[in-house]
């Protein structure tokens, strides 16, 4: 039987298809888990909380959906083990429901940035790494993209081997240490601000997405 | 009884704020750029921020014991924003 991956969907979450279209281009049977329900945790491989504009980013990204009933099965979820991977707003909740530590703020620019950025990645995580290249090129679609994390913050986050993805070259949002994507210590959970997902054939611009999932 | 409290948010000294930039920008470029407007005074900085009214009902220490909790547990994000609780009044 085919794994299933379970994807978490808001109010305004609108990445939800395109990772079921992914998932199950790589072989995977998916299932939309809704917001207000919970979810049992042996069912599912891998969960993905997308991205797009949860509860239309009111109060700060993601800081509505991160206080929601679903999020309580991913903390169980997350203590059994389970891998789960937050993509752009599916980040921003991940750190509002302090799952994953730091917050993500408003660009530098101050603009929603919609480009392809270079990548490069430091560890490998849990599960969502199926041979991801240390060198990868993914889009990006944000206005809050700007990682953020005090002192001992980011210590702890260099320490722990928890810095997953910077940003080569030009670093798009003003991002603290270049930071685009952070893993948990035991690299189960993981938050990416491009999106993988929009990138898995050549017809849609790029393939290094592929090999995530 | 019922209480009227304030909690205003800003984010914290250190953490860029780009809207309160935005703002401070255009202010002094389009609003305190005339000869008129030098009055002695010159605007050199602005943070932006949230603000929420919430409407308690039941005694005043308790509301704003849950006036504290909402804006620790939700209304401001304890790494980057700090906040204050006020109590405006009865009504």
């Amino acid at each position: 039987m085919k794994e299933t991956i379970g994807i978490i969907r808001f109010p305004g979450s609108n990445c939800d298809y395109d990772v079921m279209h992914w998932a199950q281009a790589r072989g995977y049977q998916t299932r939309f888990i809704w917001y207000q329900d919970s979810f049992q945790k042996t069912e599912y491989s891998g969960i993905v909380v997308p991205g797009g504009f949860s509860f239309g980013d009111y109060l700060r990204s993601g800081a509505l959906a991160a206080r929601s009933t679903v999020m309580n099965s991913i903390r169980e979820y997350v203590s059994y083990g389970g891998p789960v991977l937050g993509i752009c707003n599916g980040f921003q909740i991940l750190t509002e429901a302090h799952i994953l530590p730091g917050a993500l703020l408003h660009n530098n620019s101050n603009r929603f940035l919609d480009s392809w950025v270079s990548l490069r990645k430091h560890t490998k995580i849990s599960f969502f790494d199926k041979g991801i290249s240390e060198n990868l090129r993914l889009p990006i679609a944000h206005g809050e993209g700007r990682f953020f994390i005090d002192t001992e913050g980011l210590k702890r986050l260099q320490d722990q081997d928890q810095i997953w993805m910077t940003y080569e070259g030009e670093n798009p949002n003003g991002s603290l240490s270049n930071i685009a994507g952070i893993c948990s210590a035991d690299k189960k959970v993981a938050g990416l601000m491009p999106h993988p997902e929009r990138a898995y054939k050549q017809y849609l611009g790029g393939i290094d997405g592929e090999f995530f999932i | 009884m019922m209480h009227l409290i304030a909690i205003a948010i800003l984010p914290k000294d250190g953490v860029l704020d780009t809207q309160g930039r935005a703002i401070h920008q255009t202010l002094k470029r389009e609003i305190f750029n005339s000869p008129e407007s030098a009055i002695g005074a010159s605007l050199s900085d602005l943070r932006f921020g949230r603000y929420a009214e919430l409407i308690f009902e039941g005694n005043k220490e308790a509301s704003l014991k849950q006036a504290e909790i909402a804006a620790e547990k939700i209304l401001a994000n304890s790494l980057t924003e700090k906040y204050t609780v006020q109590y405006l009044r009865e009504i």
